[in-house]
């Protein structure tokens, strides 16, 4: 491995600026913005790799001194919290394991429907991509037991997206929108102080 | 297909828009030079994205070069040349069109019934041709449209079951690459799909519910008039997730070239088009009406 073309910078790059690089792509890459989502394996792949060719770097300039590279957290995204009964602790193993179809058989088959299982119907759909029903079986969760910290965080986690990477498809151009306006409004202050003689 | 993914011209490099302009007509002349002249009338911007991300998937590139078509017989045109990634978006484009059509048949009545009869029946030979290049993929068409014509009977009040038959429908498009980028794209294509379908059903909102067709936005919300008003910000967060998940698959793609044009129709393009049609906004011809322009 290149730790060089991982970051994207050459030897010749200032200690700042691969600080900014390494920065740059492990916002990107962070498991935050992979949570629920298929492809988490292959983000921690690459984060994993981006950590170390950021601390090959950085022991090398700095010869023994350890690089402070931000410390990997292990994110399963979902963590067994609650044994509940027999059945639902077996469909959280098979969520974790990442069977999904085992999962939802296992949950049409149950007889009861509780606030945990719309919680665990509902992190199926989320898994699925199948956004609007995870957002449907979380409410009915949340509703059912509002007291409840674990199905609350869940549908927090749904409605929020994964804000870390600075990604908010609809909100761009409503912030640029803002940015313009406040340029505009620069430029026209400039304007009108400038012919005033201020 | 729908024509929603696009790119937003003014944020394009001068040579962005004109290689995606040499891609589509790149694919154009695949189309033509594989399933003839009727096929390209169906060429779409949607087949162009996935021209552009196979493309770019690719090691190896295959280079430019220009010649004249029908549409500009004086003047030649930079056009990307043939290679395997523009001859299998011809095959899924010929296939798409093919099945799209047969679903209008089972739809609707009246003339437009009998136009698609028509149509289907002209489209045959190319058709033909494209299943024989692509059986499981037409196979897994046939059975997708099949399962969302079942949903669309029964009426289904849900969001995500049509959307999901659609979106297996664009994930099984992903031609046959290394696991990881396979995966990658599988992911990628299946949020397309969803986006799409869903996207589509906002946009045909008013048309369904005076013509009583299914249309799942009005059933999962219980919508009697149009206007998307009242449940706009439910329906941008959905769409807005999916959009998301479209996002971080790409950025684990390792891209050979075509990056900003593709990170244009991913980050702007694909949020604006969903902006237009949630609020009313969109047109289909993006407001230009030229041959092949953006």
């Amino acid at each position: 491995m290149d730790p060089y073309k991982v970051l994207g910078v050459t030897p010749q790059t200032s200690d700042d600026d691969v600080k900014r690089a390494y920065r740059e792509l492990a916002r990107k890459y962070h498991p935050d913005n992979y949570v629920n989502n298929p492809l988490a394996d292959l983000a921690e792949a690459r984060m994993k790799e981006i950590n170390e060719a950021y601390d090959m770097i950085m022991n090398e300039r700095n010869g023994a001194k350890k690089a402070g590279a931000a410390g990997q957290q292990a994110y399963g995204g979902y963590q067994q919290r609650q044994s509940g009964t027999g059945i639902y602790s077996q469909v959280r193993s098979a969520i974790n394991a990442g069977n999904l179809s085992m999962a939802e058989e296992l949950l049409s088959r149950s007889p009861q429907r509780d606030a945990e299982w719309y919680f665990l119907m509902g992190t199926v759909y989320f898994r699925k991509g199948w956004y609007d029903e995870a957002q449907r079986c979380y409410m009915q969760a949340c509703s059912m037991d509002p007291s409840n910290a674990e199905y609350r965080s869940a549908l927090n986690n749904l409605n929020m997206g994964a804000s870390y990477g600075g990604y908010r498809p609809m909100d761009s151009v409503n912030a640029c929108d803002c940015c313009g306006q406040l340029i505009c409004l620069q430029c026209m202050l400039n304007c009108c102080c400038g012919g005033g003689g201020c | 297909m729908f024509g929603f993914i696009r790119p937003v011209k003014p944020e394009l490099r001068v040579r962005e828009v004109d290689r995606f302009q040499a891609v589509y007509c790149g694919l154009c002349h695949e189309i033509k030079r594989r399933y003839g002249r009727m096929q390209t009338w169906f060429l779409s911007y949607d087949m162009t994205f996935l021209a552009l991300v196979l493309g770019a998937v690719t090691p190896d590139d295959p280079g430019t070069e220009t010649c004249r078509c029908d549409a500009s017989p004086l003047r030649k045109k930079c056009v990307c040349r043939s290679s395997d990634a523009l001859a299998y978006t011809a095959d899924v484009s010929v296939l798409l069109v093919y099945h799209k059509t047969r679903d209008t048949i089972a739809d609707e009545t009246g003339v437009k019934r009998l136009a698609a009869r028509a149509l289907l029946r002209l489209m045959r030979p190319a058709y033909r041709r494209a299943s024989a290049a692509q059986p499981a993929l037409d196979e897994t068409m046939r059975t997708c449209l099949d399962e969302l014509s079942a949903l669309e009977q029964a009426r289904t009040p849900s969001l995500d079951r049509p959307a999901d038959t659609f979106a297996r429908l664009l994930a099984a498009a992903v031609p046959s690459c290394e696991a990881n980028t396979a995966r990658i794209l599988r992911q990628m294509f299946y949020h397309t799909g969803r986006w799409l379908y869903l996207l589509d059903a906002c946009a045909d909102l008013a048309e369904d519910l005076a013509s009583g067709a299914y249309n799942p936005i009005a059933l999962r919300f219980g919508l009697t008039k149009p206007g998307l008003e009242p449940v706009k910000e439910q329906l941008e967060h959905t769409l807005e997730r999916s959009l998301l998940d479209i996002h971080t698959a790409c950025q684990l793609l390792t891209l050979y070239r075509d990056q900003g044009l593709l990170k244009n129709m991913i980050d702007l393009g694909l949020p604006l088009v969903t902006r237009q049609v949630l609020d009313g906004t969109y047109q289909s011809n993006g407001g230009h009406d030229q041959h092949g322009s953006l």
